[in-house]
């Protein structure tokens, strides 16, 4: 096949595949379905303070398994519904922040700033639509960045690079995480290689487990999808059961203000902030693309340009809609650059990307990295036309957002009433119960709890997790590709320093560490340091 | 960043813990050493894994350490523990163990109550997929979890939340048992 | 085989199959069924296992839940399903090397190969040796030639075993080859594809590459030609005097009752043996379609493999 006919074929694989129901003898295919259903619960996930994007990906795994089940059919439903959690949470993020001074997400703490002052001016409606409008079209963006730039960087990879060079490309995007996230490179390392020696218990190819100390509960290695959760989500969770019980103060209810302003946004209107959406789209892209870094920074980074290229009578910061479409066409822009790395490299560079990663390894038939971009001619490679049907649900769940994301941006205002305590321990025993879903064994949810403290200790003690979490994740692969290349070289001991270009990623590794080492300047922005310190 | 002291502590911690990690466990705990021969081919055996992560953690908390000693000003931060996060951590453990164990044991101690006796008697590992036994543990275990730790939290009992806990296990079971044959509630897959 | 263990194994099929007929429905699982797959999901025994279970739902009404218990080539499915109550409700699906190829090499094994009962084989491999016709090597012999003049051949391999036999392929014919371990399924092949190994033990995954003429077999390692290229020599020629073919097989622990045992037999022959189920579907489009062996034959071709896996291993010794 040639290269158009895959991309054709992909599109034909979503909407010309299996159909969950007919209307008017017209089918509609289920990843289409699907696709809608993820939107539609991330965007009300995202507009809920207390859950995320990540979080609702993770415990609809399970679920969507038992659906579709383990089968090649299975991959573009449940991945579709996972891309479209993953954009509609980053919309709905904005709506509490917009209405109620709370982000929904991390990400929308910049939306704030401009997106409260409007609504306290009767304002909401139009914060919201240009919310919506910079939102959406950052991610379009975005998206179509990685539909060109993901299949060339992976046969480049492919072809150019062999065993070793694979091992010292996964070690620099481990030391590039490490160094990126969190106040200090020294503890992002020391994650990583924790991470490392966490993946190491119960694996290995000799028949005794190592580190097993002879037990059975270690001697089959870590759950994956129990530590994953563990560590991100009831981490979390316990850091803030002990906030709230800490304050254990009543949620001060903020009022809703009557509104009366101008709730319009024309054409005009639009036009005149595309310059400053353009900006935030291509930050929020670049930053996307970088495995590590998240769309906080993005967000903080799109407000800092918006507001230098801004000269309006309304400063930002007092309530002005080109601060909103500079926070949010940012961290819009990083949902599609950040699957860069994981479909060309099979490198997952943030929380969203790991879960895509958990879902293809959990069905099988399709292994996120360059060999899916193999344009074979004379078979059909069907990852490939998974690749592309996944392409094709991004950018079917980026028409949701265009034609209706909107209306249910605005109807889910009401989920930031539910106070966190009550709906933190229903999180608790929602993800217990999903991983126990997968797992079918008491020793997942005894796992995942031990996770759940590591985790803890880790954000208290401003251990970034997410340099732990990819090194644990890629910890099997660097370790086969480590293997693969020593025994390739007949043992020799500098194996990994042979090839220009392995010198070459190994020699960035190092600066890079050095480089983010040096002392940092207090930030001048808060939200950078609190993104940068958590 | 903590205040130097903790900082210290820890990376002092990272060091002990990964010299003994790389030099102790791994090497003693795998079958095949960090390299070995075998049949004349050099390899890497299942201890380098665990050797390099631990020299890691090793080398990055000794350079922690020393960038540490060497930092002069100390920032005003809370210390990360304290006794009310003991406090909250024993509530919160003691409410956990209870949930689990309610919801381990449940099922099986009412069906050895109130279920069939005699020669139909049956084991729970045969009615783990039956109405109304495998839903007993996760009900009485998750009502206890979600609405012990929301009092908790909120340190009073109210009763809005005993209706909203239950309708949140009921939706799980809504969600996840409902629909599907393949999928087993907790505990009843370890049965 | 002998013919004599051939001969009986014969005859006990036929009463099995005979009696099926009237005992088979006499069983019935009470409660759900775990299926164990001692393999990742997406790969081969995988799909065997989950088409598996969903053919006898439907057909039987029987609650089949599949869980992947992968690891160490089986090893660890193994060792959780001996653990398991030997009821028929617990059930695991395999590949025969797991029971009769690792326990041998090691001090203390976990178990045993009478630890199981072995229910029923579901499909077997087109295990070959690989190259890409580019190298210029058109059988195994022109890469012994190769390596006799000086040229270093690295062998992706994807169990021990096969390590065991790149080795003893070697010896037996004056060189030494470079084992590389890659996984299993499409592994080796996209290794070989990649210029990352010379050459590869590849398991069927080769097959539409070699129709497309991308992939070449250099020897098949069956007992039998390879389906996909019947005129690939044997490695049995190049004094490696073995049969590397693998069955998938279904396995209970050892001592479930014999009525579960008859019962389980005859439901998955009846799916096997019905070209219409998506199993019998899955078996011909993946590998060379069903292969159905139970009860004392199989028992008798799971000492066999046992016994060859002991002297490729004397083979190998030192």
């Amino acid at each position: 096949m040639s290269p158009l006919e895959y991309v054709w074929a992909g599109v034909m694989a979503v909407i010309a595949g299996p159909a969950a129901f007919e209307i008017f003898g017209v089918g509609i295919p289920i990843t289409l379905l699907m696709v809608f259903g993820g939107f539609l619960l991330g965007v009300v996930g995202g507009a809920t303070p207390g859950l995320a994007g990540p979080f609702l990906m993770a415990v609809s795994l399970p679920i969507l398994l038992s659906i579709f089940g383990f089968t090649p059919d299975a991959l573009l439903p449940v991945l579709g519904f996972l891309v479209g959690v993953m954009k509609g949470a980053t919309v709905g993020g904005s709506v509490p922040a917009i209405l109620f001074n709370t982000p929904g997400t991390p990400d929308a703490m910049m939306t704030t700033l401009d997106g409260y002052p409007m609504a306290q001016k009767g304002q909401a409606g139009k914060a919201l639509r240009t919310a919506h409008f910079a939102s959406v079209s950052g991610d379009t963006f975005s998206d179509l960045v990685l539909f060109t730039c993901a299949p060339f960087l992976a046969i480049i990879v492919e072809a150019y690079l062999g065993f070793g060079e694979k091992a010292a490309l996964i070690i620099l995007s481990m030391a590039f995480i490490a160094a990126v996230v969190g106040v200090s490179p020294m503890k992002g390392m020391i994650a990583a290689f924790l991470g490392l020696l966490v993946a190491s218990i119960g694996t290995g190819e000799d028949f005794y487990s190592r580190l097993s100390l002879g037990t059975e509960v270690l001697a089959s290695g870590v759950p994956l999808i129990a530590a994953v959760m563990g560590v991100l989500i009831l981490g979390e969770v316990l850091v803030a059961f002990e906030n709230m019980w800490r304050e254990r103060r009543s949620q001060s209810q903020i009022k809703e203000v009557a509104q009366s302003g101008d709730n319009h946004l024309s054409w005009k209107e639009r036009k005149a902030l595309m310059p400053f959406i353009g900006i935030s789209a291509l930050v929020g892209t670049i930053i996307g693309a970088l495995p590590g870094i998240g769309s906080t920074l993005a967000a903080t980074l799109g407000y800092a340009t918006g507001e230098k290229m801004h000269k309006g009578p309304v400063k930002f910061g007092q309530g002005t809609p080109e601060g909103i479409a500079s926070t949010e066409a940012a961290n819009s822009a990083v949902s599609g650059s950040n699957l860069i790395p994981v479909l060309s490299l099979g490198i997952p560079g943030n929380v969203g990307a790991v879960f895509i990663i958990l879902a293809a390894e959990s069905i099988g038939g399709f292994n996120p990295g360059p060999t899916v971009f193999r344009f074979t001619t004379s078979e059909v490679n069907p990852e490939l036309v998974i690749a592309f049907g996944l392409f094709t649900a991004m950018m079917l769940a980026n028409i949701f957002n265009w034609v209706i994301g909107g209306r249910i941006m605005a109807a889910c205002g009401i989920m930031s009433k539910i106070p966190n305590q009550v709906l933190l321990p229903m999180v608790l025993l929602l993800t217990l119960t999903a991983i126990y879903a997968q797992e079918t064994s008491f020793v997942a949810i005894y796992f995942a709890l031990a996770f759940a403290v590591l985790g803890y200790l880790l954000r208290k003690l401003r251990i970034p997790t997410l340099p732990f979490v990819i090194a644990f994740i890629l910890a099997g692969n660097l370790e086969h590709a480590f293997r693969q290349a020593f025994a390739v070289s007949g043992g020799d001991p500098w194996f990994l320093f042979k090839s220009p270009m392995s010198l070459f990623f190994l020699a960035l590794s190092v600066a890079v560490v050095i480089f983010f080492s040096r002392p940092k300047k207090p930030a001048a922005n808060k939200a950078v340091e609190a993104e940068r310190d958590a | 960043m903590h205040s130097r002291r903790v900082e210290i502590w820890l990376a002092i911690f990272f060091a002990v813990f990964a010299a003994l990690t790389a030099f102790v466990w791994a090497p003693l705990d795998s079958e095949t050493a960090a390299i070995y021969e075998f049949r004349r081919q050099v390899n890497i055996g299942d201890a380098m894994l665990p050797m390099v992560a631990g020299s890691g953690i090793l080398l990055f908390s000794v350079v922690h350490l020393m960038l540490q000693l060497r930092r002069l000003q100390d920032e005003d931060v809370d210390p990360p523990f304290d006794r009310l996060t003991l406090f909250f951590y024993a509530s919160f453990g003691g409410l956990l163990a209870l949930s689990l164990i309610v919801m381990f044991w449940a099922g099986p101690l009412a069906l050895a109550l109130f279920g069939p006796s005699g020669d139909d008697s049956v084991t729970y590992r045969q009615m783990r997929s039956t109405f109304p036994w495998k839903y007993i543990g996760f009900v009485l275990g998750g009502f206890t979890l979600v609405f012990g730790l929301t009092s908790l939290i909120e340190g009073r009992i109210r009763w809005v939340r005993v209706i909203s806990s239950i309708l949140a296990v009921l939706g799980l079971i809504l969600i996840f048992d409902v629909p599907f044959d393949t999928i087993l509630l907790p505990p009843n897959g370890d049965f | 085989m002998k013919f004599a263990t051939f001969k009986s194994a014969a005859a006990a099929l036929t009463m099995m199959t005979a009696a099926t007929g009237a005992q088979a429905q006499n069983w019935e699982p009470q409660g759900p069924v775990k299926m164990m797959i001692a393999f990742a999901a997406g790969g081969g025994a995988d799909t065997l296992g989950r088409l598996l279970a969903e053919e006898i739902g439907t057909r039987y009404g029987w609650e089949i839940i599949p869980e992947n218990a992968a690891g160490k080539g089986g090893l660890t499915m193994a060792v959780a399903l001996k653990g398991e109550p030997a009821d028929g409700h617990s059930i695991g699906v395999t590949v025969s090397e797991a029971t009769t190829y690792a326990i041998q090499t090691m001090p203390n094994p976990p178990y045993q190969l009478d630890d199981f009962t072995y229910l029923s084989t579901l499909a077997g491999t087109q295990m070959g040796i690989i190259a890409k016709p580019s190298r210029g090597w058109e059988t195994l012999a022109d890469v012994i030639e190769a390596a006799k003049a000086g040229e270093q051949i690295t062998v992706g391999a994807m169990s021990q075993r096969l390590a065991d036999a790149t080795y003893v392929l070697g010896k037996n014919n004056g060189v030494e080859f470079t084992t590389v371990m890659t996984g299993g399924g499409k592994a080796s092949l996209n290794a070989v594809v990649a210029d990352d190994v010379d050459i590869a033990w590849s398991a069927g995954a080769q097959t539409a590459a070699v129709k497309a003429g991308e992939i070449t077999n250099l020897a098949s390692a069956e007992v039998e030609p390879l389906l996909m290229q019947p005129d690939a020599p044997q490695v049995q020629d190049f004094n490696l005097p073995y049969d590397f073919g693998v069955k998938f097989i279904v396995v209970a622990p050892a001592g479930i009752p014999e009525e579960a045992r008859e019962t389980w037999q005859h439901h998955i022959a009846e799916i096997l043996n019905d070209p219409e189920s998506k199993l019998a579907q899955f078996t011909n489009r993946a590998f060379a379609g069903p292969v159905v062996v139970q009860g004392a034959e199989l028992e008798a071709l799971m000492q066999e493999s046992y016994d060859a896996a002991t002297g490729l291993l004397d083979a190998s010794a030192e």
